[in-house]
């Protein structure tokens, strides 16, 4: 079954069409959640938000050619919002947070290192320009050519090919110079 | 820097992209070889790009199995779902629910006091301390009453996760909010209006008139 039949079975509320699409994009869309998401968020719980969110408003998806940039932009919207209730999150954890023990896990040397090589990475990557950060990331998706990249993000390939180019470039400069001495770097389209 | 060097900087790097993606062209890596004769800089650059890359894709495919173990909830269909229900309600009836709940506080009726019908001593003199042993038990007794004098909606199927760690002695901690949807009725109710000047009021909204209300399924 081609996926624009999938699509229009799923929006009439057939749920094994509305899985079968899920299945085969979720892989992506955790990589646009990466790309948007605060660093504090869980990637899981975004996911599950998501999945939440795809099941509940599938039936308005009236074109089957619409489906990646809608899936797209429910997980870029999921990952921004998640900025907002993640301060409430900490509000409540800090709440309850003194009832309960010390984290002895979180104080191990291996654990500490894997962390901190971890948010290392995880630095870079946020100091990439949002545009170049989400080609960059799609790219490294198993498989996902400069054309499925465009399908997703409405970009022409060439653009898209430019951004990867170009952000990996920026990422290794990243690197070199530390993340905190490209603070501000600009947004070439 | 000037557009020249923008251009020629950026075709560097689309080359090397190329090569680091496996799709390099015999012309794209000769035009490759042609810049590394001028600039050994070149393939340094294409060595520390390509480790790069591997470690955010390590990133991004460690994300991509996160994915896979996330399916969708289908019990929660927007066709067949009762929570549907209560997420339209709530959408059509935001302020006024809103202004419900805020109203119950404000005159010390809280949601949890107020049983829609039926008895509420009977309700609690049900929740016998002698027949409960655990929180667990507790909670569902909870539930059960609460369901049946139609004080508790019901409970949202997904829990939101606080925090959670790896224990020293195994398992995982996990903190999360457990939330539970209560319905109580109220004769009071405020709503908050802006004036032209920006200005906030709270007004009372007349009561419905005595009109015999549809029967609530969930």
């Amino acid at each position: 079954m081609d996926e624009a039949e999938l699509v229009r079975r799923a929006s009439r509320g057939d749920p094994e069409a509305a899985g079968a699409i899920w299945q085969s994009h979720r892989r992506w869309i955790a990589a646009i959640v990466l790309a948007h998401k605060p660093k504090q968020a869980d990637l899981e719980d975004l996911l599950q938000e998501i999945a939440l969110t795809v099941v509940q408003k599938i039936n308005q998806l009236d074109d089957p050619a619409a489906l990646k940039p809608w899936l797209r932009m429910i997980a870029v919207n999921t990952a921004r919002a998640a900025g907002r209730k993640q301060t409430r999150r900490k509000g409540l954890l800090r709440l309850i947070r003194p009832s309960l023990g010390p984290d002895e896990n979180q104080t191990r040397p291996e654990t500490l290192a894997r962390q901190e090589r971890a948010r290392e990475l995880a630095s870079l990557i946020d100091h990439l320009p949002e545009n170049y950060r989400e080609c960059v990331l799609l790219r490294c998706v198993r498989g996902m050519s400069h054309r499925q990249i465009g399908d997703i993000t409405g970009l022409p390939e060439t653009t898209v090919e430019t951004r990867i180019a170009r952000g990996r470039r920026m990422l290794r400069e990243l690197a070199a110079t530390g993340a905190s001495a490209v603070e501000g770097v600009g947004i070439e389209s | 820097m000037n557009t020249e060097h923008t251009e020629y900087s950026d075709r560097r790097a689309v080359l090397i992209a190329r090569v680091i993606d496996g799709v390099a062209t015999s012309e794209d890596w000769r035009e490759l070889r042609e810049r590394s004769d001028d600039e050994q800089a070149v393939w340094t650059e294409l060595a520390e790009q390509q480790e790069l890359h591997r470690r955010v894709s390590s990133v991004v495919d460690a994300a991509g199995d996160v994915a896979e173990g996330v399916e969708l909830p289908m019990h929660l269909h927007a066709r067949t779902s009762p929570m549907h229900r209560l997420r339209v309600t709530r959408a059509i009836g935001g302020w006024a629910v809103a202004a419900m709940v805020a109203l119950a506080w404000s005159m010390g009726v809280h949601p949890g006091d107020a049983v829609v019908s039926g008895d509420p001593g009977e309700a609690q003199a049900n929740l016998a301390p002698a027949t409960i042993t655990s929180a667990g038990e507790a909670l569902k007794r909870y539930l059960d009453l609460g369901m049946e004098s139609g004080q508790v909606v019901g409970e949202v199927p997904e829990n939101m996760v606080l925090d959670s760690r790896p224990l020293p002695e195994g398992g995982y901690e996990v903190l999360y909010v457990r939330p539970i949807i209560e319905r109580t009725v109220v004769h009071s109710v405020y709503r908050q209006v802006r004036d032209d000047t920006g200005g906030v009021h709270v007004i009372r909204v007349e009561e419905p008139a005595n009109t015999t209300p549809n029967p609530r399924t969930w």
